[in-house]
């Protein structure tokens, strides 16, 4: 099993949870260590993050994420994103999270028909996810996140395989490369 | 499938018409060989030969090698970012080694004989890695060093037409430099077809490099940790070695300097002494008994006579070219050269008249020194180039030591350039200049939004326009703006974001978390001329002409360029012809036309050609198709698997194209 990140909700996402969920969350942030145990894997794995996405809405296992954190400010003298030639549509360039340059992708636009396009601020983008791709760092770019709760009718994102794909398409997109 | 129009009723055609059919019938002719020409002229050569390729069948091959040589570069860069514990066995090594057999068979039938060497090297080295005569880091720089040497080698065959042969000398100099053996061609043949085959035999592989043997009996790839430990030893010897040529080219500086200095002065001398022999001959003009051979040659001046014209002559033929390269050559000395044919010597012209022993004296020093000069400068010449050979020398192994280090974590100090809202970097190295006049005229001008592929937003101003002057080959690119110099720290991109022309990544200051891209322009540059190139000719294939029904023969091979030159061979000798890239499809192929005779490659994805021929024997739908293997492959036992496998013919890679359609035309009309 990878080490696992303490993730870093929002603002707006702690303010949605119940007194017991923020000191849950709070407690493990307060934690020195990466959580090992079995018990306490299998109480992380049963924690999602709920996306709501213009195909529907669907859940993470916050197991598959280094961090959740906002999107870098959209600065007038310079893009957010690096571009980078060759680029699937739908993601939006480079970005640098924690010294390692890493492709951010709009989720919105993988999941739809939508083109976001490189070059373009998905602008309706509020949160920028860090998935964990067998190693591989991603960034998945989302229009809102829900509270960290089961819900049985929301399908959960099958997200290793989709980042799986995600990077294989980016490999693919350059042609010889 | 390729068909040829009807001829048109010629009677129906004005002269002027007809004379422009019969010119592009010629063209048509040149851009292709006759096979019945061929097959009396060039019987043995493999088709179609070198000089007979015509444009579109360039594009072919080019386009083909060049996704070859990218798929061994991505499979290369795979090993170097996973380092691999069995090397030897890894699915990457194998793609390399894929790709370069096949490059290698169609470079081979196209009559490229550099990109043939390379590519054997290419298996050859493979096979060394393999069987632990060289070491996986070795062997990942030397193939590194061979796929650069394929690049810059199909680069000129796209740009100029014909091979440069100066890739594979410099890779065979860093090869010497890495002590890399590579067998003759013969052997290298026997290797590479041992080390497709499952039962490669010992001694085959033993003989690849026997003065390394005993050091290396095991596999290297078989024990990790010893891998690891030969890796670093390696490493430290490749630095070791980058060093000690570092510091034999700082030695070589002194002699440069002094060969320089050697040439300065001897060139001074020979100046003086031509100086002195002037001013004798003004002297000597005076007298009557000197002839005034420049004025009946019809020169004005300056007055000089046939004797001193022969001395000055004689001292330039002995200067030789390189003094005459320099453009340092006296006006007198220029025109002496080229009139010299209609001078004519006459020792009657100082003869046993002369009153004057002095001047006699002085002109005989004159011309002594003249030619002491001469021969001074045209030494200091010699060597001054012999030192220059050596320091070039010196140069390219440092090059090559400094381009086998790894490489992560650079410094690179650029120039911060803005493209559209993206500022990327471009490393000092490559730019030779920075232009800012607008109404310069630049052929080809290439704009960097365009060469990246970005969104272009940006049109020329009234004002200013930008533009860098490249290193390496002279380019323009133009650029939106240039911000100001920046140093940083690049860093290699993970696998699935690397790029053509990107050789990295930095962290910006422009921006939190800001990535700059590093540019590599040179390969940007080269990779938009090939693209342009192979565009070009491929818009002229759009133009073919329809072909016509005839009987059919599939060609199934995985090699572009080879379907391609088939089909026109066979074409041209009345055959339709129909493609399958792969088993599949020739199958698919089968089943849905009628075929009469099928071509068959050994090695294709999804379903190789014995695979097919498994099909094919036990389906009485194909009990009529004459089956003719055109393979690579040369050794018997392939033959003979083939022919138990039921094919009817058995031909290798390159073929003769007589041999080609003797073989199609004997066994179709065996059926007939």
């Amino acid at each position: 099993m990878s080490r696992k990140w303490p993730i870093l909700l929002p603002a707006e996402v702690l303010e949605r949870l119940s007194d017991e969920e923020f000191w849950s969350y709070a407690h493990e942030l307060a934690s020195p260590t990466p959580t090992d145990t079995d018990t306490e894997a299998e109480t992380l794995s049963e924690e999602y993050l709920r996306c709501q996405l213009r195909s529907g809405d669907y859940l993470i296992p916050l197991t598959a994420l280094h961090e959740v954190m906002l999107p870098p400010q959209h600065g007038r003298e310079a893009y957010s994103y690096a571009l980078l030639p060759a680029i699937p549509a739908w993601m939006v360039g480079v970005f640098a999270w924690r010294g390692e340059t890493i492709a951010v992708i709009d989720l919105d636009a993988y999941f739809s028909t939508i083109v976001t396009g490189p070059g373009n601020d998905p602008t309706c983008a509020s949160t920028l996810l860090i998935a964990d791709c067998s190693g591989t760092p991603i960034g998945l770019l989302v229009p809102t996140i829900g509270p960290a709760t089961i819900q049985s009718e929301v399908p959960v994102l099958e997200l290793q395989a989709i980042l799986e794909d995600i990077v294989q398409q980016i490999k693919d997109a350059c042609p010889h490369e | 499938m390729n068909n040829t129009p009807a001829p048109s009723d010629r009677n129906e055609l004005s002269d002027d018409d007809l004379a422009v059919l019969r010119a592009f019938e010629m063209a048509e002719e040149l851009a292709f060989v006759d096979p019945t020409i061929a097959a009396s002229v060039h019987s043995t050569n493999p088709l179609p030969p070198t000089s007979f390729v015509s444009d579109d069948m360039l594009v072919l091959f080019v386009t083909e090698a060049d996704g070859e040589i990218a798929a061994m570069r991505q499979a290369l860069r795979e090993l170097e970012q996973n380092a691999p514990a069995d090397l030897a066995n890894s699915a990457s090594l194998q793609t390399v080694q894929r790709s370069a057999h096949k490059l290698k068979g169609t470079a081979g039938s196209v009559g490229y004989e550099h990109i043939s060497t390379i590519t054997r090297y290419i298996e050859i080295l493979i096979g060394q890695v393999k069987s632990g005569i060289i070491t996986h880091l070795t062997g990942l720089i030397a193939l590194a060093h061979a796929i650069q040497a394929l690049e810059a080698t199909l680069y000129s065959v796209a740009s100029e037409g014909r091979e440069d042969s100066n890739p594979q000398t410099k890779l065979e100099e860093i090869y010497k430099a890495l002590n890399v053996e590579l067998p003759s061609k013969d052997v290298v043949g026997a290797i590479s077809e041992a080390r497709l085959s499952t039962d490669a035999p010992k001694d085959v592989v033993g003989y690849l490099s026997p003065r390394q043997d005993s050091q290396f009996i095991e596999p290297a790839g078989s024990d990790g940790a010893g891998s690891s430990q030969q890796s670093l030893h390696v490493d430290a010897h490749h630095l070791e070695q980058l060093m000690l040529h570092i510091e034999q080219l700082a030695e070589q500086r002194t002699s440069l300097e002094q060969a320089q200095e050697q040439v300065e002065s001897a060139q001074q001398e020979l100046y003086t002494a031509q100086q002195r022999l002037q001013q004798l001959e003004r002297h000597l003009s005076t007298l009557p008994y000197v002839l005034k051979a420049s004025n009946s040659a019809g020169y004005d001046e300056p007055p000089m006579s046939s004797l001193i014209a022969r001395i000055l002559n004689e001292s330039l033929r002995r200067v030789g070219h390189v003094y005459r390269r320099k453009n340092r050559l006296r006006p007198q000395l220029v025109r002496l050269q080229e009139a010299r044919e209609t001078r004519q010597w006459d020792e009657l012209e100082i003869g046993p008249n002369t009153s004057d022993e002095l001047l006699v004296v002085s002109l005989s020093e004159a011309i002594a020194d003249v030619t002491t000069a001469s021969t001074q400068l045209r030494t200091a010449l010699e060597q001054l180039g012999h030192t220059l050979q050596k320091h070039m020398a010196q140069m390219a192994l440092v090059r090559s030591d400094a381009r086998g280090l790894p490489h992560t974590h650079d410094t690179v100090h650029g120039l911060l350039i803005r493209v559209g809202n993206q500022f990327v970097v471009v490393p000092f190295e490559h730019v030779r200049r920075m232009e800012y006049e607008k109404h310069v005229q630049y052929d080809p001008l290439f704009v960097l939004n365009e060469l990246l592929g970005f969104p272009t937003e940006q049109v020329v101003t009234e004002t200013a326009r930008t533009v860098l002057i490249l290193q390496q080959n002279g380019m323009a690119v133009q650029v939106d703006e240039v911000v100001g110099v920046i140093e940083v720290v690049i860093k290699p991109l993970a696998l699935h974001l690397q790029r053509p022309g990107i050789a990295g990544t930095a962290i910006g200051d422009i921006g939190e978390g800001n990535v700059l891209l590093v540019l590599n322009l040179s390969e940007l540059v080269m990779r938009m001329e090939l693209a342009q190139h192979i565009s070009t000719k491929e818009m002229a294939q759009s133009n073919r002409k329809a072909p016509q029904q005839r009987r059919t023969v599939l060609i199934a091979d995985d090699s572009v360029y080879i379907r391609q030159s088939v089909l026109q061979i066979l074409n041209h000798a009345g055959y339709e012809v129909m493609e399958a890239c792969d088993g599949i499809e020739a199958l698919e192929q089968l089943l849905t036309h009628h075929i009469d005779a099928l071509l068959l490659d050994i090695e294709m994805p999804r379903l190789n050609g014995y695979d097919l021929l498994n099909v094919i024997r036990v389906n009485p739908l194909f009990a009529r198709l004459k089956v003719v293997m055109l393979t690579s492959r040369s050794s018997e036992k392939h033959q003979r698997h083939a022919y138990a496998l039921g094919a009817h013919g058995y031909l290798t890679k390159p073929c003769p194209q007589d041999t080609l359609l003797t073989t199609v035309e004997s066994l179709l009309h065996a059926t007939e």
